[in-house]
């Protein structure tokens, strides 16, 4: 249940009130602009995001219940907002592709093979690796790049990461995982043309 | 679930801490014999801890400033109050566009600098060459000049050995010819003085060919002299355009890395500029 703060916050917000606004973006900003960056990776798609998320807030946070935590909410709403600004880009590009919300990858099997490519002791020291895990993360599909965002790189526990992701808590342990394994894989492999060319 | 399958959720969990006590304990267990377990954990736990580490994208002043302006906007379409906009971001807003603006000036000045400086450079080395190729062309026409002169020369003496030859052999013959005609004791002997006489004729004739032979010599000698010369001034001119190139370059790459510290510096002015909003949105307004 959100705190007695956070529930006037939320009142406020639900009242449309300046000052309650104020405090949301100086609260939540930068949270948003940080996973809708990392998810879209890219500075002007995280601009339009943050501004689409917190105009969807301004719409619908008539509909918070407060069943959740505030927080979680807004990562929900950023979340979905960047998903559906990477559908809207590539329905723009003409390229077909299935709603990210149809969720096939809790039946797929995992391979430990694919767990199991060494990465160099010393790669993931240097500064190159940085940019390289940045492309690794660009490669990855958007839910599990949402996963690991979620997860990882904002630091939430799984049960808020299925929350955000608005899965279970089993499915968003399973995304997370895959998201893992996958990005080691292509680390792997990009070390590899690295150290060939 | 398989075994595998089993495994890879068991790593994964226990690399973020959810792995219960005791499946942790058998897990370690099966990690200290396992290889290929203990490769995809060392993996797992890399790829975690480089996510950690990776630094946070920052929300620049600017756009912050374009969300109050955006719920302003909402506000206002319900009637409703305005946000204030803290000075402190605005401030820092434009103090970042500043240096935007200052570094964008920096980096074309930087830019047109360096390429002015590679065009000269460049003009530089075309200057060289033109004066190298100058006098490189200017010594070759001397040097023909020079085998041309000695064969005319040559020519010359050939024609005048020619006549020479011929003028006193006819005037001997003919005074061989006279003194027979007038004294029967010479006729006598003339066979023999006009062969004496051939000889003498053919005599002058080889000093003369001697003598154009060394005006050959003496040609071919002096078209070696200047040939060398030809080859010592396009070495020299030579060095000096690979001079000028190796400026050229070197003002190049100069330019190249004033224009990277330009765009380096600018970077950090910027990132300076909206140091201070970070530590501001720290602390929400009332």
């Amino acid at each position: 249940m959100p705190t007695m703060t956070e529930q006037t916050l939320i009142a406020n917000l639900q009242a449309h009130d300046p000052a309650a606004y104020a405090v949301l973006i100086e609260s939540y900003s930068n949270l948003v602009y940080r996973v809708v960056y990392n998810i879209l990776q890219t500075p002007q798609d995280a601009e339009d995001a943050l501004q689409e998320t917190f105009i969807t807030i301004y719409n619908q946070i008539g509909n918070f219940r407060g069943e959740s935590k505030l927080s979680s909410w807004i990562y929900r709403v950023a979340t979905n907002t960047a998903l559906n600004c990477i559908q809207r880009k590539k329905r723009k590009m003409g390229q077909d592709v299935p709603m990210i919300s149809d969720d096939d990858d809790e039946e797929t099997e995992l391979e430990i093979g694919d767990a199991l490519t060494p990465l160099p002791e010393t790669m993931l020291e240097s500064q190159e690796t940085a940019v390289l895990l940045h492309e690794a993360l660009q490669e990855l599909s958007p839910k599990l790049r949402s996963a690991l965002v979620l997860f990882e790189l904002e630091g939430l526990s799984m049960k808020e990461t299925a929350v955000a992701l608005d899965i279970s808590e089993s499915a968003a342990k399973l995304r997370v995982r895959r998201a893992r394994i996958e990005l080691q894989r292509i680390l792997a492999r990009h070390m590899q043309e690295t150290t060939v060319s | 679930m398989n075994k595998h399958q089993k495994l890879i959720a068991q790593i994964s969990d226990y690399v973020d801490g959810l792995l219960p006590k005791k499946e942790r304990a058998e897990l370690e267990t099966h990690l200290a014999e396992c290889e290929a377990c203990q490769q995809m954990l060392d993996n797992l736990r890399q790829v975690k801890q480089k996510l950690n580490n990776m630094p946070a994208a920052e929300l620049p002043p600017d756009v912050k400033v374009g969300l109050y302006e955006t719920l302003n906007q909402k506000l206002a379409q319900d009637g409703k109050g305005q946000m204030t906009i803290p000075a402190e971001l605005l401030a820092q807003a434009k103090a970042k566009s500043q240096a935007a603006g200052q570094a964008a000036r920096d980096v074309a000045v930087t830019g047109a600098q360096a390429a002015a400086d590679t065009v000269k450079s460049r003009a530089n080395i075309a200057k060289t060459m033109g004066t190298g190729m100058a006098g490189v062309v200017g010594q070759t026409a001397k040097a023909m000049a020079t085998p041309v002169k000695h064969a005319g020369k040559m020519a010359k003496e050939a024609v005048d050995t020619a006549v020479d030859s011929g003028r006193i052999a006819t005037q001997e013959t003919a005074q061989v010819m006279r003194e027979a005609t007038d004294s029967p004791l010479k006729a006598a002997a003339t066979p023999a003085r006009l062969a004496g006489k051939a000889a003498k004729t053919g005599a002058r004739m080889a000093k003369g060919s001697a003598k154009i032979a060394a005006t050959g010599v003496k040609g071919g000698l002096k078209t070696a002299q200047e040939s060398a010369k030809i080859v010592t001034t396009a070495a020299k001119k030579g060095g000096q355009t690979a001079k000028a190139m190796a400026d050229s370059a070197a003002a190049s790459a100069q330019g190249h890395q004033a224009v990277k510290d330009a765009v380096k510096k600018g970077i950090e002015s910027i990132k300076e500029a909206g140091t201070q909003t970070d530590a501001t949105e720290q602390e929400p307004a009332a």
